[in-house]
């Protein structure tokens, strides 16, 4: 094993040494061969349009692009964009064998068709859709997750991805059924899912217009109430019907104890939570309508805010229509906004900003590559997979950040993309990568349980749900006195042991579990999490897994938290600014609790290299994908660091730095 | 502001002030304008409360100097809380109950805060002009509406921005259960920008050197790091990643702080920890109890859950129930310890919600007239300033803007309220924009 790293450490050497050697290739040359896919590009020649327009503008603006990038630098950039890690010592010297002319492209194809990918994406879209693993507190969360997952994986396009969101309905439980959690987010706020609906996919602010004409902006109440009828009349929570005739049952038995009502609750917000349609297209204006154009309390119809007009055709729900609407082509904002948020994903910053104030007097950068953007879009029919491989692939991606700052509202002509720090999911997913192995492949909790769980149930009659119910409820009053007993027990005892072998508390032991695993069928009892079956992740804990994995949002103290991630109670709360929880977590957190295990990833990948220079490269290659200068080896030889305890330190150092932090 | 409503303001203050306020007020125009002080004799004299035409100094001795800031995120019902109509078809089943404060009623959601309503003063006028909840938690926490090409500070950065800290080692500003996007710092100096708590029972995490790491060896380490981030910062000269080494100069000045005990409230008695609830918002406001003790100046807790569109009355009253618990805990505590004189406790929220009960029998967002208190900090307890209308839905008396509110909380901390801090960019901005402070809540 020795020699081949010794090698790779060579080549990651070479690389920083000779880098005028590894520059870029020139883009445009012919497409790449595996490009089978009917509505695939050629992306390079695609990316080579964009680096035109890019240059043009620049040249408008008396602008020179930055330099371009070594291939040290675009590794790394490219892994935290695309797959939203850092890549592993492994995947970085695989990279430094290829010498194809073709190996930047090539890593782009192979990190976006990844499982990576997924999770990256995944974490963009849980912050623009507040996604929520229990919504309204009560609400099953995780089906509408692994809907959204599932359809970045099978490369739903953007298009049909949010047709499904506006036009979804029935039970959310039932499998493949998890779009109807757009609607379960905003459960009783159709109002507010309309403002917010029109802000992430029209880029549009309308929710002054909830109650006043917009003071800056040209919506007036009455169009926004137009707008609003076409979801008014959509609900969501548990099947009424079937509550009605649940409470009646609980009657017919004597008043329902406290326990009883809230298993009753429990049963209805699950198996039977549901979002329904509605044929109707109109809403009532409310009584506090202040303008002369209509009346307070008066019926007005469905009608499109702007663009063509939305005829529901006959037999056609009018959310259908509206969903149409929305996602044509032919919709003036609506491809514009996804490719310009698009755009910033990879850029860093949009051709237009903020992403979601677009009105008349909008105008981009440069107007005429937004434009293109657009037209492409629509040319890949709204696939962003291979949307961003485009964008991934232009010179003007693959160019050093621009080191000044970017005032924000002063306009950026994409000399090159701008510096970012890392997301908190791309800190925590990074710093995962030093500990596990295989970290993208390492799942969390999903859905199953719950699948399961209803089907069940789903076929019960009301009379045998209330069953289910009473039943749960008496085994959580036996699971008490039986618990209750065991106390008493244990309290006449010290010895633990002869405890275990009294028989009565044996039997009582096997009593509660069986009672326990009814109670967990209502989520009485906490469901304990599934040991780790698969090997290679044996002995790290559980919660180690990506943030994509982790319930959504993660909770208040977790890193996650401490470094910005979304709240999820609005669109795109997520932020990045430097906060002391953050530098105290990495100061004495996270790097000596986990990368500095013995079983960590990293720690493992060091200990069989021996003598102090290859140890310093190999600790530098694994967090900063790069070899270390002459001077900042001779430091860490200086300081100790390859010697058995000072390894600890230069981790440290390294994981604190802001090279670490930031995606240059 | 664009130059016509600046002259349409400026009119509008100058036929309501005297002379000498007027004068004042345009040697303020001149510093907001441009950023400098013409005649420094004349700063300071702007503000005078409504019908009253006496100019009041906006620098002046404070009367708090502490704040502990609660924010009921999400729209506190007004009328289900501190503005009860009893007898009105809006009401809803919510009945009203007398407090220690004569003539002064609140909802029988609040129990506990009713016996102490002696300390409050409520401000039942408060008016916003922003009815979406990002917009308008901003707009409350930074007296500005949202702009794409500035963020403004909160009012936590601006106390230490202009009177610093009172205890050097530990931050000054401090924001427990806070929203993920919280304005903090602003476009201020990333100094001033709020410590983030998540659970406060958990306190400050690992503000102590990780478990087998000598000091000598914590040192090397911090070495090692500087002349790391030394290439890195002269590289990328930009306000983010200088950012960067003021919160790593805090974090290791706190590590070394005999103060960090004040973030474990596993120090206090379990009866105590109990008397505030059991809930994150209640061990929140013991945690600001705590800080504020230790010399922290601004602490805000946030209680979210109040967008109450569906349910309203059930979930009302349970989120009134933690605020009840924890609030209503925290004034005695406050006052027995004879912190309540020196710490202003401010409760408010984006808006309040509509009179009208929806089907749902929920509440939907109502900016035009909501609930705000004050409480200690020289604040004169036991009133109710500003009126609502029988049904709860205008402002039948002495309106309080969202900028009104925020001034009135920089004149008890004593802040300049006219002082000029020009953004990166240069523009100019204040601490509570155009607000005046509301002097008749004070004793």
């Amino acid at each position: 094993m020795r020699p081949s790293i010794r090698r790779a450490f060579a080549l990651a050497l070479a690389m920083t040494l000779a880098a005028p050697a590894f520059a870029a290739e020139t883009a445009g040359r012919v497409a790449d061969p595996s490009a089978g896919v009917a509505r695939k590009p050629d992306i390079a020649a695609a990316a080579t349009a964009i680096d035109a327009l890019v240059q043009t503008c620049l040249a408008k603006h008396q602008q020179k692009p930055n330099p371009e990038i070594g291939d040290e630098v675009f590794l790394r950039r490219c892994y935290l964009d695309v797959v939203g890690r850092i890549p592993t010592s492994a995947e970085a010297i695989e990279f430094a064998k290829n010498d194809s002319p073709k190996r930047r492209r090539e890593l782009i194809a192979k990190l976006i068709a990844s499982e990576g990918w997924v999770s990256r994406q995944f974490d963009y879209l849980a912050d623009l859709l507040r996604v929520e693993s229990a919504p309204m507190k009560k609400y099953p969360g995780d089906p509408y997750i692994d809907w959204i997952k599932q359809s970045i994986r099978a490369d739903m396009p953007y298009d049909r991805f949010v047709t499904a969101l506006l036009t979804a309905q029935g039970r959310v439980l039932e499998r493949g059924n998890g779009a109807t959690g757009y609607y379960v987010r905003d459960a009783g706020m159709p109002q507010d899912n309309m403002s917010n609906t029109v802000q992430v996919f029209l880029g549009t602010r309308v929710s002054c217009a909830q109650c006043h004409d917009h003071p800056f902006d040209k919506w007036s109440r009455l169009q926004y109430m137009q707008m609003a009828a076409f979801t008014a009349n959509v609900s969501e929570g548990p099947d009424p019907e079937l509550v009605k005739q649940l409470r009646k049952l609980a009657r017919s038995d004597g008043a329902p104890t406290q326990e009883e009502k809230q298993g009753l609750k429990r049963i209805a917000d699950s198996v039977r939570l549901e979002v329904r349609g509605s044929d109707k297209d109109t809403i009532q204006l409310p009584k506090d309508y202040q303008y002369a154009n209509a009346k307070p309390g008066q019926t007005v119809k469905a009608h499109a805010m702007f663009g063509d007009e939305i005829a529901i055709k006959h037999g056609e729900s009018p959310r259908a229509a509206y969903a149409a609407w929305m996602t044509s082509p032919e919709n003036p904002r609506f491809t514009t906004v996804i490719a310009n948020r698009m755009w910033k994903r990879v850029m860093g910053l949009g051709l237009v900003e903020p992403l979601d104030n677009f009105t008349d007097a909008t105008v981009a950068s440069d107007p005429e590559l937004l434009t293109h953007l657009t037209q492409l879009m629509k040319d890949v029919g709204y696939d962003l997979r291979v949307f961003e491989e485009i964008l991934y692939n232009t010179k003007t991606y693959q160019r050093a950040v621009t080191t000044t700052e970017v005032d924000p509202g002063e306009p950026y002509y994409f000399p090159g993309p701008v510096l970012r720090r890392m997301s908190a999911e791309q800190a925590w997913d990074s710093l995962l990568t030093l500990v596990l192995p295989d970290v993208d492949e390492r799942k969390g909790a999903n859905a199953e349980n719950q699948y399961a769980t209803y089907d069940d149930m789903k076929d019960k009659t009301p009379k045998e749900l209330w069953d289910v119910v009473t039943n749960v409820v008496d085994s959580i009053k036996k699971r008490k006195e039986i618990q209750d007993q065991l106390k008493e027990l244990a309290a006449k005892t010290d010895d633990k042991r002869e405890l275990a072998k009294n028989p009565l508390v044996r039997e009582l032991r096997q009593q509660l579990q069986d009672l326990n695993e009814d109670a967990k069928s209502l989520g009485y009892a906490k469901k304990r999490q599934q040991p780790e079956t698969d090997p290679r992740w044996k002995g790290y804990p559980r919660d180690l897994v990506r943030a994509s994995e982790l319930p959504s949002p993660a909770p208040p103290g977790h890193l996650l938290r401490d470094f910005g991630q979304s709240d999820r109670n609005l669109i795109e709360n997520a932020n990045a600014s430097p906060a002391v929880t953050q530098a105290l977590t990495l100061l004495n957190g996270v790097v000596d609790q986990h990368v500095l295990q013995p079983q960590s990833a990293l720690m493992k990948s060091l200990e069989p290299i021996s003598g102090q220079e290859p140890r310093i490269r190999a600790t530098y290659l694994a967090i900063l994908t790069r070899a270390p200068s002459a001077k900042e080896l001779a430091m860490a030889m200086s300081a100790g660091a390859g010697r058995p305890n000072g390894t600890a330190d230069l981790v440290w150092t390294l994981i604190n730095s802001n090279e670490f932090l930031f995606v240059q | 502001m664009s130059d016509t409503s600046r002259n349409r303001f400026d009119h509008a203050i100058a036929t309501r002030c005297d002379e000498v306020t007027r004068r004042s007020f345009l040697a303020q125009s001149a510093r907001a304008l441009l950023g400098v002080s013409l005649i420094p004799a004349f700063a300071g004299g702007l503000f005078a409360a409504d019908g009253d035409a006496a100019p009041v100094s906006a620098v002046r001795r404070p009367t708090a100097k502490n704040i502990i800031y609660l924010y009921m995120a999400g729209g506190m019902s007004h009328i289900d809380t501190f503005d009860t109509k009893p007898g009105s078809k809006t009401q809803g089943p919510v009945t009203s109950i007398k407090t220690s404060a004569d003539g002064v009623q609140v909802s029988e959601y609040l129990p506990l805060l009713a016996k102490q309503m002696h300390h409050v003063a409520l401000v039942r006028s408060v008016n916003s002009t922003q009815g979406a909840h990002e917009q308008g938690n901003y707009f409350m926490h930074t007296s500005y509406t949202l702009r794409g090409t500035v963020k403004h500070p909160a009012l936590g950065a601006w106390m230490l921005r202009f009177s610093g800290r009172t205890n050097p080692t530990i931050p000054g500003n401090v924001v427990i259960q806070g929203n993920s996007n919280y304005p903090g710092a602003g476009y201020l100096d990333p100094r001033f920008a709020p410590l983030l708590i998540g659970n406060p029972s958990d306190g400050l995490q690992h503000s102590a050197k990780p478990p087998g790491v000598t000091e000598e060896q914590f040192a090397k380490r911090l070495e090692m790091l500087k002349a790391m981030n030394q290439q890195f910062q002269s590289r990328y000269d930009q306000a983010e990643v200088h950012g960067y080494q003021s919160v790593y100069d805090e974090a290791v000045a706190l590590m070394k702080s005999e103060d960090l005990k004040a973030f474990d409230i596993s120090g206090e008695s379990q009866g105590m920890r109990d008397s505030y609830g059991d809930s994150p918002f209640g061990q929140g406001c013991l945690l600001a109890r705590r800080l504020v003790e230790h010399g922290v100046r601004f602490v805000e807790v946030e209680l979210n859950g109040w967008d109450t569109h569906t349910d309203n009355f059930d979930r009302v009253s349970d989120q009134a129930a933690i605020l009840d618990r924890g609030l209503g805990t925290l004034l005695p505590d406050l006052a027995n310890r004879g912190l309540l004189e020196e710490t202003l406790v401010v409760v408010a929220t984006e808006f309040g919600r509509t009179p009208e009960i929806t089907d749902n029998n929920g509440r939907n967002h109502y900016p035009k007239c909501f609930s705000c208190l004050l409480a200690g900090g020289g604040v004169k307890g036991g009133q109710a300033h500003g009126k609502t209308d029988d049904q709860g839905a205008m402002v039948a008396d002495s309106p309080v803007s969202v900028q009104d509110f925020n001034a009135t909380i920089g004149y008890a901390a004593g802040l300049p309220l006219n002082e000029v801090v020009l953004s990166p960019a240069g523009r100019p901005f204040t601490l509570a924009d155009k607000g005046r402070p509301v002097l008749g809540l004070f004793s």
